[in-house]
């Protein structure tokens, strides 16, 4: 019986220390892995940083202006180009539904 | 008491004890022995106790994720500064910097020369004497690489070389806000500007510090007046724009101005903040000072007319009016044909000690409170005598800087409430407390004016359709360095205010000896120069402020003024 006993509590000391040694080995690999992640976060947070920069930096408004002026057939708005909320008509005319125009989906 | 405890410890009833000397000293042996394994169980028990506690009770958490490295938001020396939109002006970018061990450096000709090749701009003599100096072991070869040079100089393998990781301020718009964010040098330490004066807050904190400029509004400024500039071959030009509710400076343009990325490659004319750090005499522009200390003091009314038929003589003194009507002006007309006389009349009803408590209360006394470092103070004489007061009612023998006649103006147009500039912007929820240091309708009368002047007078110029400016320009000469006054060296400004009937932004556009030219018939007068730019920009930037257009203004604005001038 006692022999018994013994056998049994050596096992158990014995898986007892096989799963501690698991387990801590397990802990290793990600404590690295942790280690990597917080590496990679503040790396992407300095790309985010410089990509904001560079974000400001091509949104120059002098940059825009050349490029609207380029390639968009804007003119600065003119104060008659404003209407008042007041001044459309209480009883809105019939307009038949529009249709959805591609240009609209296509822009998210 | 120790022996009666002992004995019922061991169960023996305390008549069964045997008095021999041997029996006594095992006895004794006993007693020490249990006291001793008493003590061992107390003491493993508190182990045991403190064991459990830590293990499973109090530090039961992970202990280790403690040590694992937090991340949060990134972490900079020094903090952002965005416009008040979150536009970045100033960030700072994680480079490496390049520096060299000299005792590890084992051939240092040959170090140079590979280093000079793959760095432009490193003279590779001077880096080989630097290289084998015998008792230095860091040397700085070049500061902030870029990731490509990096990249080359790893390449190289050269023993002896390492890499310092450090911060370098990079400003996106360079030029455009040079005079307002400032710089700073490359050991982050703020030199100029927002950078010099907020350094300890861009230290401390990383929330990033917004100022009250618009960026958009500061480029349809900055363009306007450098285009004024060209056109009329000036030296140079200023322009301010505030929020009369709030303080708020929203544009601040300075030319000719510098790249803050590059301030080391700026002259000192272009490193000037001529807004702030210049003083200069304003001309014309003040008598809208003059005329509003007159209605606050009640000792001046629209009806109210001065002679400006004959030159005032004073002393071995003779002022004029230039292009005068040579007769008696109403208010309205002293201020839309920008008369001097009629100004120095007025001034005469006030006296000395009166103006200069009235441009005490407008801050023209001491150096503006904007938080800029690079502050000039007025030049004021003193003592302030009767000849003082006559040629300050009309903007000479007093030199204020341009943000200083802003915030007077400011307060002048907006109820007679001074708010002190700032460049920081205001949260919407904080009501700004202004300083009263005018009346209410003093205040008023001067709106009327300014509209006035506007529709028939000297800004007609300035005119925009739909958001109606009021204003007031001036063409003053400047000063010599031998104390005289410089022929066809002006200074050409234009105050305005929009919308002229309840302002709400002002602006002030100044040109730096602007040059005439032939389509102006060789004028080169507020009028010609800068009233018209001053108008392109209240254009371009009211739709950007949220500024409604409006069919009409106010019809009782100024048709009370028509009356009082005759207009001919």
């Amino acid at each position: 019986m006692s022999r018994f006993v013994t056998l049994l509590w050596i096992l158990i000391a014995g898986i007892g220390a096989l799963a501690l040694y698991q387990i801590k080995h397990e802990v290793i690999a990600q404590e690295r892995e942790l280690a990597r992640l917080n590496r990679a976060i503040v790396q992407e947070q300095e790309s985010i940083h410089v990509l904001r920069a560079e974000w400001s930096l091509v949104n120059q408004p002098k940059r825009l202006q050349a490029l609207a002026e380029r390639h968009l057939d804007l003119q600065p708005m003119k104060p008659s180009q404003f209407g008042r909320v007041d001044a459309v008509p209480a009883q809105q005319p019939q307009v038949p539904p529009a249709q959805p125009r591609a240009i609209a989906q296509e822009r998210r | 008491m120790a022996t009666n405890f002992l004995d019922i410890v061991r169960g023996f009833p305390a008549r069964l004890r045997v008095e021999s000397a041997a029996k006594q000293s095992m006895e004794t042996a006993r007693h020490r022995l249990v006291i001793g394994g008493i003590l061992f169980a107390v003491c493993f028990a508190v182990v045991g106790v403190r064991l459990v506690d830590v293990t499973l009770l109090s530090e039961a958490r992970e202990p280790r994720a403690a040590r694992a490295p937090a991340t949060g938001p990134l972490e900079l020396a020094r903090a952002d500064i965005v416009d008040r939109n979150g536009v970045l002006l100033a960030t700072s970018l994680v480079t490496q910097s390049l520096y060299a061990n000299p005792q590890m450096i084992a051939n240092a000709g040959d170090a140079a020369r590979r280093l000079a090749a793959t760095l432009p701009g490193i003279d590779e003599k001077q880096l080989r004497d630097r290289l084998s100096g015998e008792n230095r072991s860091f040397v700085w070869i070049r500061r902030n690489l870029t990731p490509r040079q990096q990249f080359e100089v790893n390449r190289l393998g050269i023993p002896g070389l390492f890499f310092q990781r450090e911060e370098r301020r990079v400003y996106p718009h360079g030029n455009l806000t040079s005079h307002v964010v400032g710089f700073s040098d490359v050991d982050n330490r703020g030199l100029a500007g927002a950078e010099q004066s907020f350094d300890e807050r861009l230290k401390t904190s990383n929330e990033p510090l917004r100022l009250s400029i618009d960026l958009r509004v500061q480029h349809a400024v900055r363009e306007e007046l450098q285009n004024t500039i060209q056109n009329f071959n000036a030296i140079g030009g200023m322009s301010v724009m505030m929020d009369v509710t709030t303080g708020e400076v929203i544009s601040m343009v300075s030319l000719p101005d510098f790249d803050s990325n590059a301030p080391g490659l700026a002259d000192a004319d272009a490193r000037f903040n001529r807004n702030t750090l210049g003083a200069y005499e304003m001309g014309s522009t003040f008598k809208m000072f003059t005329v509003a200390m007159g209605f606050d003091y009640g000792v001046l009314r629209m009806n109210d007319s001065f002679d400006a038929s004959r030159p005032y003589q004073i002393g071995r003194f003779s002022i004029s009016d230039f292009k005068g009507k040579n007769r008696w002006l109403t208010t309205p007309e002293v201020f839309i044909y920008s008369s001097n006389l009629g100004a120095l009349r007025m001034s005469l009803q006030v006296g000395p000690t009166r103006q200069r408590e009235f441009l005490d209360r407008l801050g023209f006394l001491k150096p503006s409170p904007i938080e800029l470092p690079e502050i000039g103070h007025p030049l004021i004489p003193r003592p302030w005598r009767e000849i003082n007061m006559l040629t300050i009612s009309f903007g000479h023998g007093i030199s204020v800087s341009p943000m200083q006649l802003v915030a007077a103006g400011a307060a002048a147009v907006d109820g007679g409430i001074y708010r002190a500039p700032t460049i920081l912007a205001r949260d919407d929820a904080t009501a700004v407390q202004g300083e009263r240091v005018m009346s209410q309708r003093a205040s008023d009368m001067l709106n009327q004016l300014l509209r006035f002047n506007a529709e028939k007078g000297s800004g007609r110029t300035a005119e925009v359709p739909g958001y109606f400016v009021g204003g007031k320009t001036g063409t003053a000469e400047k000063v010599q360095a031998n104390g005289g006054y410089k022929k066809n060296a002006r200074i050409s400004s234009f105050f305005g205010s929009f919308p002229a009937h309840k302002p709400r932004y002002v602006l002030l556009v100044m040109v730096d000896e602007p040059q005439g030219r032939r389509d102006t018939g060789g004028y080169a007068t507020g009028g010609v120069v800068s009233a018209p730019t001053a108008g392109r920009i209240i254009a371009r930037v009211a739709p950007i402020l949220g500024v409604a257009p409006m069919d009409d203004l106010p019809a009782d604005l100024t048709k009370p003024l028509l009356a009082a001038a005759n207009l001919r």
